[in-house]
């Protein structure tokens, strides 16, 4: 059949040409139309619920609202883990689904069980679903400036000008707005005058909620027309409110009468600093499955046509922008393959010595590579980091089967000038076409594993190996069908000279595969010693899970004592910024954020603080690279005791915390129910995480530390003179903190009005003793204070509470520097083992990367002996012996060492990208044995001494088989050279290949043919 | 036993290490000290007050009769002069009592003479102590009747018309009318409230009252003249000196004012404050370390605490800038 596809090709060669124009073009529309991202999506199918409960403390909101919901939701089915993390006035529920579930199905299970039971809610909450994103969706963020507006102006510009317009762009889930000031109408209620008038709050909020509307009223017919007729109400302005009419007792009041009524702002639970400077940011999220590229190009044509609607002098700062990451990422894996592919075209000249025959080689690399662009859009994949780097680790290997077709159409054109040229070209194809294309099978098979990986490491190679999967059948199909085609019309009959280097190559080959088939001790010898070396090294490498992707930025992870109110948290952070702006003047601009945001999708606490530092460009900085820059960075910041630090990226920061729920490398968690007990113990286990070596960003989730007033009521008092709990709690709220109970719409403004006393007027209280004095108008019109009503006492609490499937757990997050991972957790392990006693109930897991990283392990390890397993199949098939497939087997091993010493000497460690560069490896290694055995079967009886065979033979096959090597070295070359953002994940990829193709190629042309002779003297014997 | 003894020595000895850091040991924070002040009181926050007059401050104004028409002739609540005019009264009720009152006064001079005829007559034993008797009880009657008609007389100015009369203020004062005229035969025409009488009223809560020994208005300083010894249950009443005209206030105004609460405090910036241990602290500077002090916080203004502590405080500084961050060190915060 494979031969009938080469036939048909060659003499329907226009037809063909015809067909491949085609299939360029649709690859080529494939390309441009094709969603860029930086990463693929890693996140799992994922339903977040946000709730808020004004005023509530994390044990109230753990209780009444997490822990019902959480219940309600374990039912659903499909579900992978069940997290929540439980904040003063905020909760967080999370709920991740396994994997290929549909989102839309997720989403409209967790919101039909929301609605059943939000009614049980206590009264007074809001929030539910969060927009559906993931925490990689955070791909646009700017500041609003504007010196000649308020911090409440560029809010409000923010809030009503610039977020609408943006939600209108398509792939914007959301547009999260942080720090400034919300606009509110406030009321504060005098309440001598509400005690002499004898209105209760309950009064004004009845008269004002039922006059602030526009009543329906219908349709009037009015001669042959109907007119719409309603009833007017709506308050508009802070003026309306004020003139509110509040009639008791047979007599009307003004609301502005009965208290003072002003411009406030809500209270605010973050806040953002610029340049040591408050200021106001917009942080636009992208829908999930949404094309970024595409989305930050709309979200940057929206924002230059709000720029002329803006007041005059208003800038809107972009300061994060992930299509700079995602254009750095993809230059830097698109000039790896225009260097890759102009490297292979310049080897293959050299090689065959023909520039016509190298040309059509060459050409043989853009077309499989459109050709992959198309697969890979039909199969729905993106161009990213990973995908890309898979198609140029596929370059040095998508040539080879164009090379063996082409060298050997060269070869039998030279050999018999007599024939003709198709039937040459035909007969020459045909006769290698099954080695190519079990060679090629083969090297797709060894792909297998990585198409079984699961979770993050799934999510992050199954492109790289579909891309390489789609290459290598697109080269395989150019191979048979274009390469004849071209080759028949480009490559002359004519006798092209072989060139000097590569006979003489060929002889001093010859000469040495002699002298070891005939005394083969010495070579064996070291090739045993060399290999034994390499398994020693071998574990002396250190393991990671993947290396860190280089995003350009820089973010800043300050912590400080839980109790911190945000004044004091964001002078802390203007101090920070303008010192590491003195010092360090490789920083462009520093936005910090501290505290929650609006919407509540990283509900951070006011002692949290996130520091996105813009770098200038490299060639300004004073540092060879990143790592020294952040080291004087970490010199700035540890001038600053007594607030915890650590260094992370934009994506880095929210994939792990996606993954773990907390941001780091390993993730101890440590599950039960008293929190007291639970941040003892997260204490002590921090403590020895430290004292381990390679721990830096040592974190704990400081689960202790909630500091209450607790108010209890005079029960007989409160009885007495009518008041409940709740009256009680709403009074104080309204002196505290402040209460919605109605809002103003003004065109599209819908502002709040609030119950609120006036903080910068020291109206509200601001230490326990004022608390006590505190005015009460009871519901009987009796005035007391506070402390004549009730008990007020200090009490301590959990000022955060996590759970992970309806389970209590704090968490200690480290990262670890110059170590690898197992290693480290393995030391960590032994270390909580043997030092810490845990109580009743209590007990560790552990998570993080380290998890990841266990599993892949434990998945290849399963599905590689089975690949092996078919691969043996494949060769028995091509051989029909199985000798000659051990034979070929058993040269892998060997191969691999190459990999293990490049690993070593370059210092990188053993992630999932050097796995996937052994497994890729194999690949070669067999697909080597596979063109020499082939061969040498195909001449086995041509001669009757055997050693003359082999070294003949042998001697034939050098050629492809050092150019299927070096071209595979030299396409991956400039993965190892490039330095830009993406080049450390493809790197010990590279190095891994690079490294074993050495040994690899060695051991191919001396130890294989070594093998092969052995077994066929004893065969002949 | 040792161990344990060990153990508590180490945990004392890093409690107290805690509390104490030397200010070298603060890098790069702000660092700022403010001087803690010592003071003998504070303002608390506003709370309500009226201006209202002691109880029997009053003059009240009332007429024998309720005339068809009564003209105020001053604003309510102006400050009037002994004998100026204040109200006009007008109508045949005006006439009708000033005829009763020419009646009665011939009447009385008809008792009168009769009295003093017979006074001699009594003394001499000619008239019997039945008849002697009923002339005194006529004469008294008469008298009593009079003076009821004089009383009001007195600060009558009467004019050419017998239907209209004018009313003039019995003493200098504060004029008030009555919210409206009654219809009764003994009329209530408001009240004359002497200056000395007019004063500011608040109630506050009796833990605070006795220890407040000032007002302050937007205008004016008045001192607390009088505490009701009794409460209703939660407040009790106060009273301050007479009004001070630079206080420009009327009767019957309410208005906030901040009672100053007299007691021996220290004062700090707010900033300097923060809860450590559950206990409220400040940071002390003294040669080259800070110090954690426990202080116990009674009340705080926009800008200040005023606070109480068992060390002598005053003159020393407190750390009024990167508290936290101190704080944060405390706690064994810090580092990456």
């Amino acid at each position: 059949m494979l031969k009938a596809l080469v036939r048909f090709a060659l003499t329907q060669r226009l037809f063909v040409s015809v067909l491949l124009s085609i299939a360029m073009l649709m690859g080529f529309l494939a390309w441009k139309n094709m969603p860029i991202d930086a990463f693929p999506d890693i996140s799992a199918t994922q339903v977040n619920l946000i709730i808020k409960a004004p005023g509530m403390t994390a044990e109230e909101i753990e209780a009444q609202i997490t822990r019902p919901v959480e219940t309600e939701l374990l039912g659903i089915p499909n579900q992978a883990i069940l997290r929540s993390t439980t904040k003063y006035s905020i909760t967080s529920i999370t709920l991740d689904f396994t994997e290929q579930t549909d989102i839309y199905w997720a989403r409209q299970q967790v919101s039909e069980r929301l609605q059943g039971l939000w009614n049980s809610l206590p009264p007074g909450i809001s929030g539910g679903m969060a927009p559906m994103s993931t925490p990689l969706s955070e791909m646009f963020m700017f500041t609003v400036e504007n010196p000649q507006l308020s911090l409440q102006q560029r809010k409000h510009l923010l809030d009503w000008q610039i977020r609408p317009a943006l939600r209108t762009v398509s792939g914007v889930a959301d547009v999260n707005v942080l720090g400034g000031y919300t606009k509110t109408i406030q009321f504060t209620p005098d309440i001598s005058r509400l005690q002499q008038t004898g209105i209760g709050l309950e009064d004004i909020e009845n008269t004002l909620n039922q006059s602030n509307l526009n009543g329906a009223v219908g349709r009037m017919n009015t001669g042959t027309d109907s007119m719409i007729i309603r009833t007017e109400g709506r308050m508009h302005q802070l003026e309306d409110v004020a003139d509110l009419i509040i009639y008791k007792n047979n007599k009307s009041y003004r609301l502005s009468d009965l208290g003072r009524l002003s411009v406030g702002q809500l209270t605010r639970y973050g806040g953002v600093t610029k340049d040591g400077h408050e200021t106001t940011q917009g942080l636009v999220v992208a829908l999930k499955n949404s094309n970024t590229a595409q989305v930050v190009a709309a979200v940057r044509d929206k924002l230059s046509q709000i720029q002329e609607t803006l007041p005059a002098g208003t800038d809107i700062n972009i300061f994060y922008d992930r299509k700079d990451l995602i254009d750095t990422a993809v230059s830097t894996i698109s000039s790896a393959l225009f260097q890759a592919i102009f490297l292979v075209a310049v080897l293959l000249a050299l090689f065959l010595g023909n520039l016509r025959a190298s040309l059509v080689v060459a050409a043989s690399i853009p077309i499989a590579v459109i050709l992959t662009f198309y697969l890979m859009q039909q199969f729905g994949l993106t161009a990213n980091l990973m995908s890309l780097g898979g198609l140029v680790i596929a370059i040095g290997l998508l040539v080879d089967s164009a090379v063996v077709v082409v060298e050997n159409t060269v070869t039998a054109l030279q050999k018999n000038k007599h024939l003709p040229k198709l039937h040459l070209i035909y007969r020459a194809t045909g006769d290698i076409i099954k080695p190519v294309f079990s060679g090629t099978l083969i090297v797709i098979v060894v792909f297998i594993p990585l198409l079984t990986l699961t979770g993050l490491e799934g999510k992050l190679f199954t492109p790289v190996a579909m891309t390489i999967v789609f290459a290598l059948l697109s080269a395989l199909l150019t191979a048979v069908t274009v390469m004849p085609v071209l080759a028949s019309w480009m490559i002359s009959q004519n006798r092209s000279k072989v060139p000097k280097y590569l006979i003489k190559v060929q002889s001093i080959y010859q000469r040495s595969l002699k002298k070891i088939l005939l005394a083969p001790r010495w070579f064996v010898t070291i090739i045993g010693l060399v290999f034994i070396a390499s398994v020693v090294l071998f574990s002396f490498i250190g393991k990671t899970f993947m290396p860190v992707l280089n995003e350009g930025d820089i973010i800043i992870q300050l912590e400080k004592v839980p109790t911190i109110n945000l004044q004091s948290s964001l002078q802390l952070d203007k101090d920070i910024e303008q010192h590491l702006l003195a010092e360090i003047p490789e920083i462009e601009q520093i936005v910090a954020r501290t505290g929650s945001d609006e919407l509540g999708l990283d509900p951070m606490g006011l002692n949290e603080t996130d520091i996105f530092l813009t770098l200038k460009p490299m060639k300004d900085w004073r540092y060879k690279d990143k790592n020294r820059l952040i080291d004087a960075m970490r010199q700035v910041l540890l001038q600053y005791p007594g607030i915890n630090f650590a260094f992370t990226q934009p994506i880095q920061m929210r994939s792990a915390e996606m993954l773990t729920g907390s941001s780091g490398t390993v993730a101890i968690k440590v599950f039960g129910e008293d929190t007291q007990v639970l941040a003892q113990l997260a204490e002590q286990i921090s403590h020895q995480v430290k004292g381990v070596e390679g721990s830096v960003d040592v974190q704990m989730t400081l689960i202790d530390g909630g500091d209450y007033i607790s108010i209890s009521l005079h029960n007989e008092l409160a009885r007495q003179h009518g008041l409940t709990n709740q009256q009680l709690a709403k009074l104080l709220r309204i002196q505290v903190d402040g209460e919605p109970f109605s809002y103003t719409i003004d065109g599209k403004i819908k502002t709040p009005v609030y119950w609120a006393y006036d903080s910068d007027l020291g109206e509200r209280p601001a230490s326990v003793a004022e608390l006590k004095r505190l005015s009460i108008l009871l519901p009987d019109n009796r005035l007391v204070t506070l402390v004549d009503i009730a008990t007020i006492k200090r009490t301590v609490g959990p000022a955060i509470i996590e759970r992970e499937n309806g389970e209590r757990f704090s968490v200690v997050a480290a990262n670890v520097n110059d170590r690898d991972l197992v290693g480290f957790v393995d030391e960590i392990k032994q270390q909580v083992s043997q030092n810490i006693n845990m109580p009743e109930g209590y007990f560790v897991t552990y998570g993080g990367e380290f998890e990841n990283q266990l599993r892949a392990s434990r998945n290849l390890l399963t599905v590689i002996p089975l690949v092996l397993l078919l691969i043996v199949i494949i060769l028995f098939s091509t051989f029909g012996s199985l000798i000659t497939a051990g034979l070929i087997l058993a040269n892998i091993p060997f191969a691999l060492m190459g990999g293990v010493l490049a690993l070593f000497i370059s210092g990188e460690y053993l992630s999932v990208p050097a796995s996937v560069g052994f497994i890729a490896l194999l690949g070669i290694a067999i697909l080597n044995g596979v063109v020499l055995l082939s061969h040498l079967q195909d001449i086995r009886f041509q001669s009757r001494d055997l050693l003359t065979v082999i070294i003949t033979g042998s001697a034939d096959r050098l050629r492809p088989i050092l150019m299927t090597a070096t071209t595979a070295v030299f396409g991956l070359i400039p993965l190892v050279l490039a330095t830009g953002p993406g080049a450390e994940i493809q790197k010990p990829l590279a190095i891994v290949v690079i490294g074993g193709l050495f040994t690899s190629t060695l051991i191919t042309l001396y130890l294989l043919p070594l093998l092969y002779h052995r077994i066929e003297s004893r065969t002949k014997s | 036993m040792k161990t344990l003894i060990a153990l508590l020595s180490l945990l004392s000895f890093s409690d107290l290490a805690a509390e104490s850091i030397a200010l070298d040991k603060l890098g790069a924070l702000n660092l700022d000290f403010q001087p803690i002040k010592e003071v003998s009181g504070f303002d608390l926050k506003p709370v309500p007050a009226q201006v209202s007059y002691l109880p029997g401050a009053a003059y009240q104004i009332t007429a024998p009769f309720r005339p068809q028409q009564i003209d105020v002739l001053v604003s309510a609540g102006s400050a009037v002069a002994q004998g100026q005019r204040l109200l006009r009264l007008s109508g045949s009720e005006v006439h009708h009592f000033q005829s009763q009152y020419q009646s009665q006064k011939a009447l009385f001079d008809v008792a009168s003479e009769r009295y003093q005829n017979n006074l001699k007559l009594m003394k001499n034993n000619q008239i019997s102590a039945g008849q002697w008797q009923q002339i005194v009880t006529e004469y008294q009657q008469q008298n009593m009747a009079l003076a009821h008609f004089r009383h009001f007389n007195e600060w009558v100015e009467t004019t050419n018309r017998d239907d209209q009369i004018y009313l003039k203020a019995p003493q200098a004062g504060i004029y008030l009318p009555p919210d409206a005229f009654g219809q009764s035969e003994n009329l209530y025409l408001g009240e004359v409230l002497a200056a000395e009488g007019i004063r500011l009223q608040l109630r506050l809560s009796a833990l605070t009252a006795l220890q407040v020994t000032s007002i302050s208005t937007d205008l004016c300083v008045l001192a607390v003249d009088r505490v009701a010894q009794n409460s209703d249950g939660y407040f009790v009443e106060l009273w301050t000196e007479a009004l001070k005209p630079e206080c420009q206030l009327l009767p019957g105004q309410q208005l906030k004012v901040m009672p100053h609460y007299q007691n021996q405090a220290y004062q700090a910036p707010k900033d300097s404050v923060f809860d450590y241990q559950g206990q409220m602290h400040i940071l002390v500077k003294q040669n080259n370390q800070i110090n954690a002090r426990p202080v116990t916080v009674i009340h705080g203004d926009q800008k200040y605490y005023y606070f109480k502590s068992a060390e002598d405080l005053s003159g020393l500084l407190v750390l009024s800038d990167s508290v936290a961050a101190v704080k944060g060190m405390l706690l064994g915060m810090g580092g990456e």
